[in-house]
């Protein structure tokens, strides 16, 4: 086993090789490549008007009961439910539905 | 440089029909291994495995063509063939060695750091054997050696689960130039009891 010509090869392959070179390689063999991280930008399309219209779609389940299905004799009007909370929430569902 | 040339003795299973052409035309690569260690012509060695590895060949061949659904097999009869393996050390990878496992973790934390480090992901997980393919055509490897658990038939019927090597694998790129036809013979031939 000549460990340092592998060793020296692949230092060299590594040196001259980009990721999209590398992703390549892997995309003929099949695989798909997804941007790992949601950049929130300033940008950033705030979902806020689908969520509304899916609650009118099922008017048995209220837009907070949808959000927090398992709190729902919480009254989201309490400090406890900060804004925070609510953004992450949303930014969940967004992530979801870029994994689909 | 060019190191001295080792050779191995490699046991493969497979099924009557196959010999003649074997024996006439060399072996051929298997393609599309989802799973192990990629395409090539598999062998067990000697090593690991407490059992001589023609029987791990014999079991092996024996496994496969067990049918899942009608729970019979589809072959009556088997066979191991003994070749010699002529082994070029620069494209050498034996994972039975630390610096092989040491090269291959450099292999593949290397590449797929560089797809992290950009920002993407797979969509499904790296599979060792795409991995593998990849390394052979940067690396020019033609030769895998590895220790690893195999589960024949018989290990399922004992309800063994272990991570400790019982063979020893052998995976051989381009046969014509690697694998000595002359060596390809016959060790055993019989039906499966």
């Amino acid at each position: 086993m000549n460990y340092k010509l592998l060793n020296n090869k692949l230092d060299q392959f590594l040196k001259q090789s980009s990721a999209q070179d590398i992703m390549r390689e892997f995309e003929a063999l099949g695989y798909e490549f997804q941007k790992k991280h949601i950049k929130w930008g300033d940008t950033a399309v705030f979902p806020q008007d689908k969520l509304v219209l899916s609650c009118l779609d099922s008017p048995k389940k209220s837009f907070w009961e949808k959000l927090l299905p398992n709190k729902k004799s919480t009254n989201i009007e309490t400090p406890s439910y900060s804004g925070s909370f609510f953004c992450l929430k949303l930014q969940h569902e967004r992530s979801y539905k870029r994994s689909i | 440089m060019y190191t001295a040339s080792p050779k191995y003795t490699g046991y493969h299973g497979t099924y009557p029909e196959y010999v003649d052409s074997i024996l006439t035309n060399n072996f051929r690569e298997s393609q599309n291994h989802d799973m192990w260690i990629g395409d090539g012509v598999y062998f067990f060695l000697e090593g690991a495995g407490a059992e001589h590895p023609r029987e791990h060949a014999k079991q092996f061949a024996i496994d496969q063509c067990f049918n899942k659904e009608t729970k019979t097999y589809d072959k009556k009869e088997i066979c191991v063939l003994e070749a010699i393996i002529k082994v070029n050390s620069n494209k050498f990878l034996d994972l039975t060695q630390e610096a092989g496992n040491q090269l291959f973790n450099r292999f593949r934390n290397g590449i797929l750091n560089k797809i992290e480090a950009d920002g993407f992901k797979p969509t499904t997980p790296y599979k060792d054997s795409d991995v593998f393919k990849i390394m052979r055509k940067v690396l020019g490897i033609e030769f895998v050696k590895v220790n690893t658990y195999l589960k024949f038939g018989v290990e399922r019927k004992k309800q063994t689960a272990s991570i400790i090597p019982n063979v020893t694998i052998f995976v051989v790129n381009n046969p014509n130039k690697n694998i000595l036809k002359p060596s390809i013979k016959t060790i055993y031939k019989g039906g499966i009891a």
